[in-house]
């Protein structure tokens, strides 16, 4: 997993279980490596749940701890690992619910109950998780990414992070544009929001070719 | 399907971030797929960014819930803690951290969790830290003579300042490197100015 490479030899070999004793008795550090076993993975598996809506996803994924930390002040789970797949599940389905979508079955999207039916999935959603060196590099990139962004004119740089980093539509980002001055309000300024995003990625690319 | 790379491309960059790979949603749109293949593998960098930041907003709210929760030990808690249990004055403390009592007095304020501590949250600390240091650091400067102390033996001088004691220590100081500078062969305080 994850964030267990990252963490002392002795920490690798700590159980959830374990984690969640110290995490009962007010170890912060305990519940740190609670977040790295566990954060990515579920938000992975939310954001791919949610066709790729990353804000939606942290603000679940933000109630799932806050679940579990209910949870573990009521008592100490049986195993810790079927109790965030079961919490994450229960908040993806009152989501699902919410918007008048039918929820998946559960033998496809999550692992299924107390009896840890479910690791065969936590394996599948896991085998793409970073590496410490992947990490590394990760951030090596955003670095690289923010500062090609810089170098755009700001009309493409708005409008490349309001729809990748921000994920807004290109409605929203032509509103965006609107209000900040840098459309003009004539003709139609959804097209015009399109056409500052091929152009400005057609610009981003290049910059970061020449890099 | 829309002819149009533009109108082409907004619809492509949609099913990207549903969490289709760019070559799969290229290969989609068979009279613009190069392109788009090339585009979309750019927008897909930039959607990581995105993804990463959301996941570290709520693994953030995560840690702040949990110290909620369980009274987990905040910056200035723990700075507290500390002293009361080593039975320290704050100007013995500051020393002891090599930090000025001004910014133990900073990180006194700082009511963040530590396990809610993101890198963002480190640099904040650390700018709340900075300016007293930086204040520090101009005083030894003005105080200058360190070459003259070097000739000195007995107890380490003191830099701290606090509100109290600063001008005796900086007295104390000064009257050492002048006796330094009269304990070196030749050496002398400079002569009055004028005639």
């Amino acid at each position: 997993m994850p964030g267990e490479e990252r963490a002392p030899a002795w920490e690798v070999a700590a159980t959830d279980e374990e984690l969640v004793a110290r995490c009962r008795r007010g170890d912060g550090a305990a519940w740190e490596l609670l977040l790295d076993r566990y954060h990515d993975a579920g938000s992975r598996h939310l954001e791919r749940m949610f066709n790729g809506n990353w804000d939606l996803a942290a603000d679940l994924m933000q109630e799932v701890w806050e679940d579990l930390v209910t949870e573990l002040r009521r008592g100490e789970p049986r195993r810790f690992k079927a109790l965030f797949w079961t919490v994450l599940k229960r908040r993806a389905i009152d989501e699902l619910r919410r918007r008048g979508r039918r929820p998946p079955p559960a033998s496809l999207d999550a692992p299924r109950g107390d009896d840890g039916e479910g690791d065969a999935l936590l394996e599948r959603i896991e085998s793409d998780a970073a590496t410490p060196e992947a990490e590394v590099l990760r951030l090596a990139e955003a670095q690289r990414l923010h500062q090609t962004l810089e170098q755009l004119p700001e009309h493409y740089r708005v409008t490349l992070v309001a729809r990748d980093v921000e994920g807004r539509s290109n409605r929203e980002t032509a509103q965006l544009l609107l209000e900040r001055g840098l459309l003009e309000p004539e003709g139609d300024p959804e097209k015009k929001a399109e056409n500052y995003y091929y152009r400005g990625l057609k610009a981003m690319r290049q910059l970061l070719q020449q890099r | 399907m829309r002819g149009n790379i533009e109108a082409v491309l907004a619809e492509a960059q949609a099913r990207l971030m549903a969490g289709e790979a760019p070559a799969q949603v290229a290969a989609a749109y068979p009279e613009h797929a190069a392109e788009l293949a090339a585009l979309l593998g750019t927008a897909a960098q930039l959607q990581a960014l995105g993804r990463s930041a959301a996941r570290a907003r709520s693994r953030q709210a995560a840690g702040i819930a949990y110290s909620r929760a369980f009274n987990a030990a905040t910056v200035a808690e723990l700075v507290r803690r500390e002293r009361a249990e080593s039975g320290l004055t704050p100007a013995e403390q500051a020393r002891r951290s090599s930090i000025s009592l001004e910014s133990l007095s900073a990180l006194e304020q700082e009511a963040t969790p530590v396990a809610a501590l993101d890198p963002a949250g480190i640099k904040r600390l650390a700018e709340r830290v900075r300016a007293p240091f930086a204040a520090l650091a101009k005083e030894l400067k003005r105080l200058a003579s360190l070459e003259a102390l070097q000739g000195l033996g007995g107890a380490a001088p003191v830099f701290t300042r606090g509100p109290a004691s600063a001008g005796a220590e900086r007295q104390q100081l000064l009257d050492l490197v002048r006796q330094a500078r009269r304990a070196r062969p030749g050496g002398s305080d400079p002569p009055p100015a004028g005639p």
